[in-house]
């Protein structure tokens, strides 16, 4: 009897070593995605453009663009200024 | 002694003060003819249906033409006869996709590699294989946050000055990008400064490496100073010859204008179009310029887009006569001899040469859903 709930014990701590392993190597590799997604965002930023002043035309044309100087489109420091061409619109 | 130096110095000092706009544009103006083509043979030619948000940008390359549909940002290659060969980029982050929502300018360079500008004054190289090289932003100088309320302006101030974006033309010429600017701002612009048509620049000098503009080159025409503010006309064009020369055309000017590499002048030349209204009005207000621009393009004649054509020698300028006439108007130069002026269709102008044909500007027809060219050859000349 004491065989067996020695063997028992000694099983169940096994299955709890190797699942709690899988567990941290599910981790590890999550945390290696994680890892290249940061990077992936981080080269991205690294090549996104520093903010423009995106404003509607003054005198004439349309589109929210870089350094027109008529209504401001879009929020300081975009570097996309076509995701407000709406705001100009005429 | 002392007297005659301090005077002879003040002298020279007094001369040395000639207006900078002479410097620009004073040469004999030529006005040689010679006609030898009286009418054009123009072919309409479809190109091969793609799928499009019928904005976009053609542009003729070796023999081989270039349509960047502006908002989808693929780029699609036909050859000559306008059969299509291949469809590349469109939008994505991807070495192979273009990373920007609106494509303003597109120019094939000279070593064949390939510029993008989007609205947010990015720029984007490629090579001829559709892949990305590098990407950048215009560089202007300055980092300052508050332009919109700056008051004392000058022509000189770089940052001032924006992409043409009304009628952007843009060359390449070494390792530079040269692209037509105007002014849009509050307190310094061709509806309301003066100083704007005196010392007002055209032309930005961007080096390719790294998006910096090196210069800011040019004057408007004096024409424009015979009139109370016509801004209205008040975009220029021009092109590079593969000598590095420039070829500059003004809206309200029927004179051209060529400069060196060094944009000293070198000739002036031209002669008006046929059947042109130019009865301009004077516009001063900016509400009144924004209700007005668009009429005024429709009902006036003005001389709108140069092109060099250098495997043949011939400068074709195209002008629009207003809404009263059924036609517009293109001259061919050879050298700075007049050789003709012809009846084209509305809003005709020559894009490029693919031998033997000279092709136009494509022609958007979203109704029908085609986009097409025009081409017409010239023999003997």
């Amino acid at each position: 009897m004491k065989k067996k709930v020695l063997f028992g014990l000694g099983a169940l701590a096994i299955l709890a070593m190797l699942t709690f392993n899988v567990s941290l190597t599910k981790d590890s590799q999550n945390g290696e995605i994680s890892l290249n997604s940061i990077e992936t965002v981080a080269v991205a930023q690294a090549e996104d453009p520093p903010g423009v002043n995106c404003n509607c035309p003054l005198l004439w044309g349309t589109g929210c663009k870089a350094d027109n100087y008529g209504a401001t489109c879009a929020p300081d420091g975009t570097t996309q200024c076509w995701l407000y061409d709406r705001n100009c619109a005429s | 002694m002392k007297y005659i130096i301090k005077i002879t110095l003040t002298i020279l000092f007094l001369l040395s003060c000639k207006n900078k706009q002479d410097f620009f544009f004073t040469k004999p103006v030529s006005n040689e003819r010679d006609i030898k083509i009286k009418d054009l043979i123009i072919e309409t030619i479809q190109l091969q249906k793609i799928e499009t948000s019928f904005t976009g940008i053609l542009k003729i390359h070796g023999d081989l033409l270039y349509f960047a549909d502006a908002r989808f940002c693929w780029v699609y290659v036909f050859d000559k006869n306008c059969n299509l060969l291949s469809k590349n980029l469109g939008q994505g982050g991807g070495p192979k996709e273009l990373n920007t929502g609106m494509i303003d300018l597109f120019e094939p360079l000279r070593d064949d590699n390939f510029i993008f500008i989007g609205s947010g004054n990015d720029c984007h190289l490629y090579n001829n294989k559709f892949e990305r090289i590098r990407k950048f932003v215009i560089d202007k100088g300055t980092s300052m946050s508050n332009k919109k309320q700056m008051i004392n302006i000058t022509a000189d101030m770089k940052w001032v000055y924006t992409l043409c974006y009304p009628k952007l033309i843009a060359r390449n010429y070494n390792n530079y990008l040269f692209y037509n600017v105007y002014v849009d701002h509050p307190n310094y612009n061709m509806c309301t400064s003066a100083d704007y048509y005196k010392n007002g620049r055209i032309i930005a000098k961007m080096n390719l490496k790294n998006g910096k503009i090196e210069e800011i080159l040019g004057r408007i025409s004096p024409e424009y100073q015979k009139h109370h503010f016509i801004g209205q006309f008040g975009l220029p064009s021009f092109d590079i010859s593969s000598e590095g020369d420039f070829y500059v055309c003004f809206e309200a000017d029927p004179v051209i204008y060529v400069y060196d590499k060094n944009y000293s002048l070198k000739e002036a030349f031209g002669t008006k179009g046929r059947n042109m209204n130019t009865s301009y009005k004077e516009i001063s207000l900016i509400n009144e310029f924004k209700r007005e621009v668009q009429s005024q393009r429709e009902e006036c004649g003005y001389y709108d887009f140069i092109e060099y054509i250098d495997e043949r020698g011939l400068l074709f300028r195209s002008y629009t006569k207003g809404n009263k006439e059924t036609t517009d108007g293109l001259q061919i130069y050879k050298g700075d001899c007049l050789i003709a002026d012809v009846d084209v269709p509305k809003n005709f102008k020559i894009l490029g040469y693919i031998e033997p044909y000279f092709y136009s500007d494509v022609i958007i027809d979203e109704e029908n859903g085609v986009l097409k060219v025009y081409r017409f050859k010239l023999d003997k000349l």
